[in-house]
């Protein structure tokens, strides 16, 4: 079998392997992205603040807090873009664009502050636990009644999405207002949790000096694997499979597309709401502030999804990678640039992701031209 | 002035991996119908591409008229005077038949289209070469044949000489079809020359003087029909002596199988009924064909009978079991395999690899899975012996993309995959569509194989050779109905395409006896 895998690939040998063609292409879309996003910097504010501060995006700003602490962070700020990332990306293997993750989100977060602050008294060091258990379970709910929506009443995706993230944001303003255990009137925010209610730090604030980094990476990367696991071995992970790649081929074999498209959904939607709750129940002394805006996490899986080619290996890379961006327009600030440039680059990167396809075809052709001959 | 009117010299053109055209040399003369013969993947298309200067080769040369020129796109190959008719038609549908014709060469006046100079060289040139056409009626209301016409008034309108046509009967009636070689006739007559592009050997015979045939990128030999036999040609098309009648062996009929009655199903959104009221019997060891033209209801009646699209009325009856308003999986799992007509759409999930491809129906079943786990190994164990079996070409054994593997091959993956399901009914959907005589010579055993061990088969096909060749009887249907019972020893090819064009019909009671 192996044999014969090799005798397939054609010259190029590994530079021309399907993964080393994707990979490249996106390394290419991201130096772009950050080309660009320096362009803009020069720009704004002057070769004197911009390439310093533009260094410290490429950096990471490990330079500016030191290794420990900037890799902490990336860790830290990872972990939420990683969950909704997974969510958007698991989605979208079967088919269903998913743009209601900043809705599953937020009620995961609700759903943690709710188990973390009224369950405390009673379940002690357990209490995070149950925290992350019940913010999986308002994911679920949220992500079935939306999938429900599109696979039965075929409804659209989009509309829907949005819809129930309205639906989510003024809901959880509403239930936290009404609550006295989570909110005193005439305050913006939340109170804090109680230290139980708290993902367990592992030592990671030894290692990682000066950052909130905690197990919430380990339980989402851990959750990644489980997806991935999910998608290759498993029935339901065939059918999602079969259903993303060709809807009518799925119904010809007797899958229940509806269903699948409604548990695909669920699922996406617990994968978004664990991003809710690794990140609120994460470090010490969270807030969550009422107001009308949706939260930027849920939005930021898109980009990390399809940096990520919605593979939940992949999608790890991904949110890492952005993370570390975005860590690095925090440093960004003490050179007077706003963070938002950050967001700028990390979009330009995706915007050209969509030129993934022309940027692979080059690839090709150059690996083809460099080989030419020695087949 | 060269004895040849066009000559491609020695063209080679390569794809990673694999030489589509190896040193291939065609010379056509002036008035001649030249036959391109070849199996799938031989590279006739390859050829004709590299004409119509959709590729470029390697190496070779291309000659019209004696002179070398360089075609490097199609408009290169229309100022030669190079036109093709494509399988797929390449027409704008609610367009008349004069907006089709001159779109990209309109006839303007002052900035405004006119097209009454295009109407009176339309005229002329139908009257010319005898061709029927309605030049004012939109392309959507018209018949295939008809549109095939447009096709060709396309060309003569843009004065093409060298006329190439590529699989142009696959989509006719035998009636069209003798209609169409009497067009090629006429054009021949009035000086163009013709390239025939065709997998069917008695229309080669037919109406071709010349032919060469390819096989694996290579030309195998350059031949005048004129002598030449159907065995001959296919045995140089393919290799190897081919069957081209299968040899049916006697079998005794069964009891029945699948008895539908009153079967009406409904048409696309807002249509009409596409099946009405239908009924027949399907019985064990035999294979039962519905013929007809393409759109008169047999794709709804497949999909009534396979619940891909739900029943208006009536049952389906395996024994006492009544699947009409049965899912798909209980259909699938209990009683029927199919075939389907659109293998892209529904027979494989292109993007999965053959043996993904394999479980379609049964990966939840307890040969491949366990406890909701998937064995991979076993199912790609299973697919490397299928692959064995039906002598599946692919280049990384069960491993293999579909996507990437022949039409053919694809076919054959679906092929093993509903015939070793071991359902006891088989819906065979153009089982042989767009394939060559080898693949259908394979195909046609295996159908037949099954007959023998006394499954049913019903088979849905617009290939008039292959209804009379296998079927043991031939249900004609005609906008949504069944119209003639037909016997395959008592009919004939002219009585049949009177019953498919609605010029001649029974009146029997539902159809089933």
């Amino acid at each position: 079998m192996k044999k014969k895998e090799n005798r397939a690939v054609k010259a190029g040998g590994i530079w021309a392997s399907p993964f080393m063609t994707t990979f490249i292409a996106k390394i290419v879309t991201i130096i772009i992205g950050l080309m660009i996003g320096l362009i803009l910097l020069l720009f704004t504010s002057g070769t004197e603040v911009a390439i310093p501060a533009f260094k410290t995006i490429i950096t990471g700003s490990f330079g500016l807090v030191g290794f420990r602490t900037g890799m902490g962070r990336m860790l830290y700020y990872a972990v939420p873009i990683l969950m909704t990332g997974l969510s958007v990306g698991f989605a979208l293997r079967t088919g269903v664009f998913n743009i209601g993750a900043p809705g599953q989100f937020l009620m995961g977060l609700y759903a943690g502050l709710f188990a973390g602050i009224h369950f405390a008294p009673a379940l002690g060091g357990a209490t995070w636990v149950a925290a992350i258990i019940a913010g999986a379970l308002a994911g679920g709910v949220w992500g079935l009644i939306q999938g429900m929506l599109q696979a039965y009443k075929k409804m659209n995706a989009i509309i829907c999405g949005i819809m129930m993230n309205y639906v989510a944001l003024y809901l959880v303003n509403m239930l936290i207002r009404a609550d006295r255990a989570l909110y005193f009137g005439g305050r913006s925010y939340t109170n804090s949790l109680p230290g139980d209610a708290l993902l367990p730090r592992l030592g990671m604030n030894n290692i990682f000096t000066g950052s909130a980094a905690n197990s919430g990476i380990i339980i989402g990367i851990a959750v990644c694997v489980a997806a991935y696991f999910i998608l290759k071995k498993t029935t339901l992970g065939y059918e999602l499979k079969a259903t993303g790649l060709n809807r009518e081929a799925a119904r010809y074999a007797g899958i229940k597309v509806e269903r699948v498209v409604a548990v695909s959904m669920m699922i996406s939607g617990v994968f978004a709401a664990l991003g809710g709750v690794l990140y609120h129940n994460g470090a010490m002394g969270q807030k969550y502030t009422l107001g009308d805006a949706l939260r930027p996490e849920g939005f930021t899986g898109i980009p990390v999804a399809l940096l990520g080619s919605n593979h939940p290996i992949a999608i790890i890379f991904s949110a890492l990678f952005i993370s570390y961006l975005q860590v690095g327009g925090l440093g960004m600030q003490s050179f007077g640039i706003e963070s938002e440039i950050v967001t700028v680059i990390t979009s330009i990167t995706i915007f050209f992701c969509s030129f993934n396809v022309l940027f692979q075809k080059l690839y090709i052709r150059l690996i083809d031209k460099l080989f030419e001959g020695r087949a | 002035m060269s004895e040849y009117v066009f000559e491609m010299k020695n063209i080679t053109k390569k794809f990673p991996g694999i030489t589509a055209n190896d040193d291939i040399t065609l010379q056509v003369r002036k008035q001649d119908v030249y036959a391109l013969l070849g199996e799938n993947g031989a590279g006739k298309s390859t050829l004709m591409n590299v004409l119509f200067g959709l590729y470029q080769p390697e190496s070779g040369e291309i000659l019209i008229n004696g002179e070398h020129v360089k075609i490097r796109n199609p408009g290169d190959a229309n100022a030669y005077g190079i036109g093709m008719v494509h399988q797929h038609f390449k027409l704008v549908h609610n367009f008349t038949a004069l907006q089709n014709i001159v779109l990209g060469v309109e006839t303007t006046k002052r900035g405004m289209l006119d097209l009454g100079k295009a109407r009176e060289k339309l005229i002329e040139l139908t009257n010319r070469y005898q061709l029927k056409v309605d030049l004012d009626m939109p392309v959507e209301d018209m018949t295939v044949g008809m549109q095939q016409r447009v096709e060709i008034l396309k060309m003569l309108y843009r004065e093409n000489d060298i006329l190439i046509f590529d699989e142009p009967t696959a989509v006719l009636t035998p009636q069209e079809t003798e209609e169409l070689m009497k067009s090629i006739e006429g054009l021949v007559a009035e000086g163009k020359s013709i390239v025939f592009i065709s997998h069917k050997l008695n229309e080669i015979i037919r109406i071709a003087n010349r032919c060469t045939v390819l096989r694996r990128g290579k030309v195998v030999g350059a031949v005048d029909i004129e002598g030449m036999t159907k065995e001959q040609l296919s045995e140089m098309m393919v290799g190897r002596k081919i069957m081209l009648k299968p040899e049916k062996a006697d079998v005794k009929r069964g009891e029945v199988l699948m008895s539908v009655r009153g079967l009406t199903v409904g048409g696309a959104k807002g249509h009409e009924n596409s099946v009405k009221d239908v009924s027949f019997d399907l019985h064990a060891g035999e294979i039962l064909c519905v013929a007809g033209i393409d759109g008169n209801g047999q794709t709804e009646l497949v999909y009534g009978l396979t619940g891909l699209r739900g029943v208006g009325g009536g049952s389906i009856l395996f024994g006492n079991d009544d699947v009409s308003g049965a899912d798909i999986r209980y259909r699938n799992a209990r009683h029927i395999s199919h075939i389907p007509e659109d293998r892209h759409k529904h027979g494989l999930v292109l993007d999965y690899s053959i043996y993904e491809n394999m479980i379609l129906q049964t990966y939840f079943e307890k040969t491949v899975s366990h406890n909701g786990l998937i064995d991979n190994r076993k199912a790609f164990k299973y697919a490397e012996e299928m692959i064995e079996r039906y002598d599946i070409r692919c280049a990384q054994g069960a491993g293999t993309v579909t996507r990437g593997m022949s039409g053919g091959n694809q076919q054959k993956v679906i092929v093993a995959r509903e015939i070793e399901r071991h359902s006891s009914v088989l819906i065979a959907v153009q089982p042989t569509r767009g394939m060559d005589v080898g693949a259908i010579e394979f195909i046609h055993k295996q159908l037949l194989r099954m007959r023998e061990e006394g499954r049913g088969i019903l088979l849905i096909s617009l290939e008039l050779e292959e209804v009379m060749n296998i079927s043991d009887r031939i249900l004609v249907m005609y906008e949504g109905e069944f119209v003639g019972e037909l016997y395959p020893d008592k009919t004939n090819f002219q009585e049949l395409g009177l019953y498919m064009a609605g010029a001649k019909r029974d009146v029997f009671a539902g159809g089933a006896h």
